[in-house]
């Protein structure tokens, strides 16, 4: 994956990335996005590359970062002296661990099997963390100080920088890792046995052998993220072993695309930010998120990577042009649509008073901001309905010479 | 001491008898052909012996030692190697992937982390050397799904002959191959398998006569003779249940694809 130049691109980007953001907030968004990215690479090394769909891969990243939270516990208590920077291994010794107990259960079989095993763990997993009080902290989770390990090299992780810095050294060689498990034979020997386990089998390998390496890789990157993230916020509860960040990371997977390295790098840093964002002007970000989702799946199942490709690939081919005239033909339509649907979403979610956007005013109660609204998106959608055809069109026209191209 | 042996070997799906007891030896470095109308379980044999199925009684002994039973894994690493009537390929994976995984295991990596497939250079310089006998070279990087027909049948052949397999099981490697086509792969057959043993299902009867050193004629699960192809062609029994007139259209009989 990649040539070296790209890798010291990326060690460059991420060493003067906190110097454009300075803010103690958006450092700590670019934390999250780092944690997110490792996460997210992580499960796609189970989704893209074993094809194995899992519900639970939060478990490893809780229990990593159970272990990390814990470390840093004791350290405060005096009981253990262990460098803040050593926390990521033991969080990636720790989803290592899980991964080894669980897995060898579930990766026996894939496919329906297997989602539905993971599933299973995963609610396991979250409901226990609720009842063993002793490891898991109960409701509270588990508390610790970042800086109260010894310090290495005169830094005791006080400030947001050096936090950041510490990630995005482990994620960087954590991306590494993953990068290169797809270049050994075992990683190799994932994707063969995601295409095709039978034929795997009668060239002599074990596909239950091979899953389970790629699901010990994964967990083991997860326990390693969760670490990362223990250490960012200095507390871990049973939310991060929870469905919904199991959830979270299939949605940063498939938006950036299960079939590129990149892909989930993509996804990862895109929902960090929107959530992020969003959060500040509506309080129905998960809703979008899952409409985000349901229109992913439906409209782009490759992911943005995927059609970042194509279009690149279109570029290359100079037919990126006659695609220009039907895109703008339906860029207006599709964001008035999309504006509207957003405004009604918005409208419905309010108990009274008014709906302040820009110039505009709409009163929640009154009938008018209703229909207004709803008539201006059918309108909307009748035109983009005439417009799309002529750009599904042009953009099929390039296909016959895309496929020389299309090669992960 | 024969290679492959087959001792009174049955299997049945639900109801249906699909094999009754099948005995059948294939010596080390014998070209064996099984010829037998559609439907007569030769797939099945093939199944049974690549450890896809389990047979329902019989024994199968390869060099000497019981194999029924074995997970196929298990006897793909003692030294069978097969192909499918129907392309089992990784259709996602590019053609020189392709053959790079059947190399793994016989070249000592199985499921390694510490290699790194860019660098191994005797890996790669025999995936080199299988696509271009294999006639795949220009093709090397495309997704083994988006291959033309013949070209898949090109390389499902290869991942049956990578490895160093002492018996290789071929099912109807050639069907729905142009001449020419099959020619190449023929030649290829028979190069790769001088010093190793090979099972192979055909249907087309210039192919089974041109390869094979002896044959066994198999009908509706059973084995009616076990003979040298020109005694197999001389035996009545055979021409009534299954040659007939393909023996006398040799040269193009109908082909199955
Ligand atoms: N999985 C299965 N379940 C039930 N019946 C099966 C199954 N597989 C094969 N059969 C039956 O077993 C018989 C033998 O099938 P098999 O595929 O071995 O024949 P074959 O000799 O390879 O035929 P062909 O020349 O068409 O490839 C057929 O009647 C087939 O319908
Ligand atoms: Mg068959």
């Amino acid at each position: 994956m990649g040539s070296r130049g790209a890798w010291v691109a990326v060690a460059v980007l991420l060493g003067v990335l906190p110097l454009s953001f300075d803010s103690v907030l958006s450092l700590g968004i670019l934390n999250q996005m780092l944690i997110a990215v490792l996460f997210a690479l992580s499960y796609n090394t189970l989704l893209g590359q074993g094809g194995l769909l899992s519900f639970g891969h939060a478990v490893y990243f809780g229990l990593g970062g159970y272990v990390a939270a814990h470390a840093m516990r004791l350290g405060e208590l005096g009981s253990l002296s262990l460098p803040l920077v050593l926390l990521p291994l033991a969080g990636a010794t720790g989803g290592l661990l899980a991964a080894l107990l669980l897995g060898s259960m579930s990766t026996r079989r894939g496919g329906t099997a297997f989602t539905m095993i993971s599933l299973g763990l995963g609610e396991l997993l979250a409901a226990a963390a609720l009842i063993l009080v002793a490891f898991f902290g109960g409701e509270a989770g588990i508390s610790g100080d970042r800086t109260a390990g010894p310090a290495l090299l005169g830094q005791s992780f006080a400030s947001e920088t050096a936090v950041y810095y510490h990630a995005a050294v482990w994620v960087f060689l954590g991306t590494l890792c993953l990068a290169a498990f797809r270049q050994t034979p075992a990683g190799r020997l994932a994707m063969a046995v995601r295409d095709n386990p039978l034929r795997a089998q009668c060239l002599g390998y074990s596909p239950a052998r091979v899953r389970l390496i790629c699901f010990l890789v994964a967990g083991t990157f997860a326990g390693m993220a969760g670490a990362l993230f223990a250490i960012h916020n200095e507390i871990i509860t049973s939310q991060a072993l929870g469905t919904a960040n199991a959830g979270q990371v299939l949605l940063m997977c498939f938006l950036g695309g299960t079939g590129y390295f990149l892909g989930p790098v993509l996804g990862a840093v895109l929902l960090t930010l929107c959530t992020a964002l969003l959060s500040d002007y509506t309080t129905l970000s998960t809703l979008y998120l899952g409409l985000l989702f349901v229109g992913c799946v439906m409209f782009l199942p490759g992911g943005l990577s995927e059609l970042l490709l194509q279009l690149h690939v279109r570029w290359r081919q100079r037919t990126l042009r006659t695609l220009a005239r039907p895109l703008a033909r339906c860029a207006l339509p599709t964001a008035i649509l999309l504006s509207c649907g957003v405004l009604l979403l918005e409208l419905a979610a309010r108990e009274g008073g008014i709906l302040r956007v820009a110039a505009l005013e709409l009163p929640a109660r009154s009938g008018w901001s209703w229909f207004g609204l709803a008539g201006a998106a059918l309108v909307a959608a009748v035109l983009l309905r005439r417009e799309l055809p002529a750009l599904q069109q042009a953009w099929r026209a390039a296909d016959a010479a895309y496929d020389r191209w299309s090669r992960p | 001491m024969s290679l492959l042996r087959l001792d009174r070997v049955s299997m049945q799906f639900g109801r249906t008898r699909v094999l009754q007891d099948v005995s059948l030896r294939v010596e080390a470095g014998e070209c064996h052909a099984i010829i037998g109308p559609n439907g007569a379980g030769k797939s099945t044999l093939f199944h049974l012996i690549s450890g896809l199925l389990t047979p329902a009684s019989g024994r199968i002994e390869f060099a000497g030692e019981p194999i029924h039973g074995l997970p196929s894994e298990q006897i793909a690493r003692r030294g069978i190697a097969r192909s499918f009537q129907i392309s089992q390929l990784f259709p996602r994976l590019s053609v020189a992937e392709n053959l790079r995984c059947a190399l793994l295991w016989p070249m000592g990596y199985g499921c390694s982390l510490r290699h790194l497939l860019g660098r191994e250079k005797a890996l790669n310089a025999r995936v080199d050397a299988l696509l271009e006998a294999l006639g795949l070279q220009a093709l090397r990087e495309v997704p083994a799904g988006e291959l033309a027909y013949a070209a898949q049948r090109a390389l499902e052949l290869g991942l049956a002959i990578a490895g160093d397999a002492r018996l290789i099981l071929l099912d109807e490697p050639v069907a729905g191959m142009s001449h020419s086509e099959a020619a190449a792969a023929l030649a290829l057959i028979r190069r790769v398998t001088a010093e190793r043993a090979l099972l192979l299902v055909e249907h087309d009867m210039s192919v089974v006569f041109e390869l094979a050193d002896r044959i066994t004629v198999l009908a509706q699960g059973e084995v009616i003779a076990t003979d040298t192809p020109a005694r197999i062609r001389a035996n009545p029994r055979v021409q009534e249940v299954y040659l007939g007139s393909t023996v006398a259209a040799e040269a193009g009989g109908p082909r199955d694809a």
